[in-house]
């Protein structure tokens, strides 16, 4: 075995050139591979976390056949105006907690479109009716600008900054939102602005959305104390959410409840459907560099095969097996292969690092939408910096396992005639 | 006893349509210790004969037993072993690994038999034999062709070998050295009882063995 190490090592020095040229061409595949993981979740986290704990949540419910009065297929962004709705959230939010230790918390939501006027200015809005005792505990996110949150009982109302502007609207005024009621009379409601709220990283969706309390959406659709959707939180933000949603389903059909869990990848619109184009590329582009790779690594293996063909055969000659003449080589490849993968990892690593710090600038109205601001900080995880080089080993061994393999299977006296 | 037995061997090769045919029917037997020249002009089948011995190549027809063992019934890795073991090779063109300083290329062949340590000191001792004491660390590009030569006959028999098969060990060396180089493999024969045998196609070399076979065409002279 030490045999074969120093084979292979002695080998890959003897082309210093050739080795530099595979070994640059690896570290800096491997190295913009990494960069580009960091990159991609920089990007997720930096729209979707804040959606999530803002907007989506972990888990959403839905009455059963919620839009099938519209179109049926559920959206979590679209104002609720023809749902079908949850009767008595409360008890609903208790049965799903009950059911499902992993939620940390629920809150019962109602969406509606709406003509918001501030005196004679007025413009339409989206009313986010939440509960306000629940909103600390699942939508952390929500911060404000200035003033404070409602609380329940007052129907206040929290304006972004855009909805604020148009309205002329500040801290302590009075609008009135004029909307329909569920079986389409002209209703309307008063509201007190307590202030002005801000989701960091969402400032680019700023679409004319105002976070009010459940109750006064309630009273201006005429619909009791009906909620569109319960919005759950996870306990663990790491833990995948799907299972979640799955056992959630299954304890209603275990008990007849007429309802229906998503999770928030499925309902995530415009935020994860970003997501999924930039994963969906960040793969194409992760598998075109590992095929540029694994091509460099197999024509350099097949050089190396070819240039020393009578080489295997004299080591056939004197006894060596097949078995050591294809472990020569992809020992070699490993080398090769290890040393790049050290070197890319670093070297995105200190990538990571820089752009954490000098941040990647958004150069484009829609980078601004997906960076969830001007500058996009990607920051360094163990598993980018290891998973990728560690899959660039595997490449090197596979793409050298062909020529490998051709050396192996050489007819001794064929090599030994070959010049 | 016959360390070797060639019987009725023939080796065609192809070359895209045309069968060209090496050797037409050779049959052979080499006794245990013996000197023995293969000789015959160029494209006789000297190399031929000899990879069939060597256990590199099959023959398209006909035996070769090496040692008692009937080469057709082993596999390849049987094959290896067989030839690690009992057989040892020098080349026309040396074929040392040229990554490897010359007490490594000795160490190579007891490295891949595995076994007892000490493959650093034997190799040592045949280096010395073959009068290449100091040059362990020399890797072949710093060596003269002679020397190179004197390595891969240290890496032939450093495993004790019973026969050492030599495919025009003194075609590249000057006549001074091949003179010596044969002198070592004589010795050695004598000593050891190793069954040498090699090809050549220069008569000097001939005058020195003990027995010569002729390869004409594929057919041995009577
Ligand atoms: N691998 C091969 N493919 C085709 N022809 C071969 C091959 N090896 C040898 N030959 C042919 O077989 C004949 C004998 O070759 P060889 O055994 O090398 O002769 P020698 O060693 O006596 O010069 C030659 O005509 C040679 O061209
Ligand atoms: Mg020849």
């Amino acid at each position: 075995m030490r045999l074969l190490l120093t084979l292979a090592l002695r080998n890959l020095f003897r082309h210093k050139r050739r080795t530099a040229l595979t070994a640059s061409a690896l570290v800096l595949g491997i190295a913009l591979m990494v960069l580009g993981r960091a990159w991609t979740a920089a990007m997720e986290t930096a729209v979707v976390e804040p959606a999530r704990s803002g907007t989506l949540g972990h888990v959403e419910v839905f009455a059963k056949d919620a839009a099938a009065d519209e179109g049926g297929s559920v959206s979590f962004i679209m104002p609720q105006n023809n749902y079908r709705l949850i009767p008595d959230p409360p008890a609903l939010i208790e049965r799903v907690l009950r059911a499902e230790p992993r939620l940390a918390a629920g809150l019962a939501r109602l969406m509606v479109g709406a003509l918001l006027s501030n005196g004679d200015a007025s413009m339409e809005v989206v009313l986010i009716g939440i509960d306000p005792k629940a909103r600390a505990a699942v939508y952390p996110a929500v911060e404000l600008r200035a003033g404070r949150h409602f609380v329940a009982g007052e129907k206040g109302i929290l304006l972004n900054r855009g909805v604020a502007k148009r309205l002329g609207a500040t801290v302590g005024s009075t609008l009135v939102a004029l909307g329909n009621t569920a079986d389409g009379r002209l209703a309307a409601v008063k509201l007190t602005v307590t202030g002005l709220w801000v989701v960091k990283g969402l400032e680019a969706y700023e679409w004319g959305a105002c976070y009010t309390d459940i109750a006064a959406v309630q009273e201006l659709m005429d619909v009791g104390d009906g909620a569109g959707v319960l919005v759950f939180r996870q306990r663990d933000l790491e833990a995948p959410v799907a299972p979640i949603a799955a056992s959630v389903n299954a304890a209603f059909a275990r008990d007849g409840v007429p309802a229906v869990a998503y999770t928030w990848e499925e309902m995530g619109g415009p935020f994860i459907g970003g997501m999924l184009v930039t994963r969906f590329i960040a793969r194409i582009m992760d598998f075109v560099m590992a095929i540029i790779v694994a091509a460099g690594v197999m024509n350099t293996a097949l050089m190396s095969v070819f240039e020393r063909t009578r080489e295997v055969g004299t080591l056939r000659a004197v006894g060596a097996r097949r078995s050591r003449i294809l472990a020569i080589f992809l020992l070699e490849a490993v080398f090769l292969g290890v040393a790049g993968a050290a070197g890319g990892a670093l070297a995105g690593a200190g990538l990571i690092l820089f752009f954490g710090r000098a941040g990647i600038p958004a150069f484009s109205e829609a980078q601004r939408y997906s960076y969830g601001g001007d500058y996009l900080y990607p920051t360094l995880h163990w598993g980018d910096v290891t998973v990728v080089p560690a899959m660039m080993v595997v490449i090197c061994l596979l793409a050298a396992f062909g020529p490998a393999l051709m050396a192996a299977r050489m007819r001794p006296a064929e090599s030994l005639r070959y010049v | 006893m016959a360390s070797v037995q060639v019987e009725a061997a023939t080796k065609d090769y192809q070359l895209g349509k045309t069968t060209v045919p090496a050797l037409r029917g050779v049959s052979l037997a080499v006794e245990s210790g013996e000197f023995m020249a293969v000789a015959g002009p160029s494209g006789s089948g000297k190399s031929t004969l000899l990879n069939l011995i060597g256990c590199l190549d099959h023959p398209t027809s006909g035996r070769v037993v090496i040692a008692g063992q009937d080469v057709a019934a082993l596999d390849d890795d049987a094959l290896s072993d067989l030839r690690a073991r009992t057989l040892g090779f020098i080349f026309q063109t040396f074929n040392l690994i040229p990554v490897l300083s010359a007490l490594e290329n000795v160490e190579f062949p007891l490295l891949l038999r595995g076994g007892p340590h000490g493959g650093r000191e034997r190799a040592r001792r045949a280096l010395d034999e073959v009068g290449l004491a100091g040059f362990e660390r020399h890797r072949p590009d710093e060596l003269s062709g002679g020397q190179r030569q004197r390595v891969a006959v240290a890496r032939a028999l450093v495993t004790d070998p019973v026969i050492v098969l030599a495919d025009e060990p003194t075609a590249n060396l000057d006549s001074a050295t091949g003179e010596s180089l044969l002198e070592l493999m004589l010795e050695i024969n004598r000593r050891d009882k190793t069954t040498f045998i090699f090809s050549t196609h220069d008569p000097r070399v001939m005058e020195r063995a003990q027995r010569v076979v002729r390869l004409v065409d594929g057919k041995l002279a009577a």
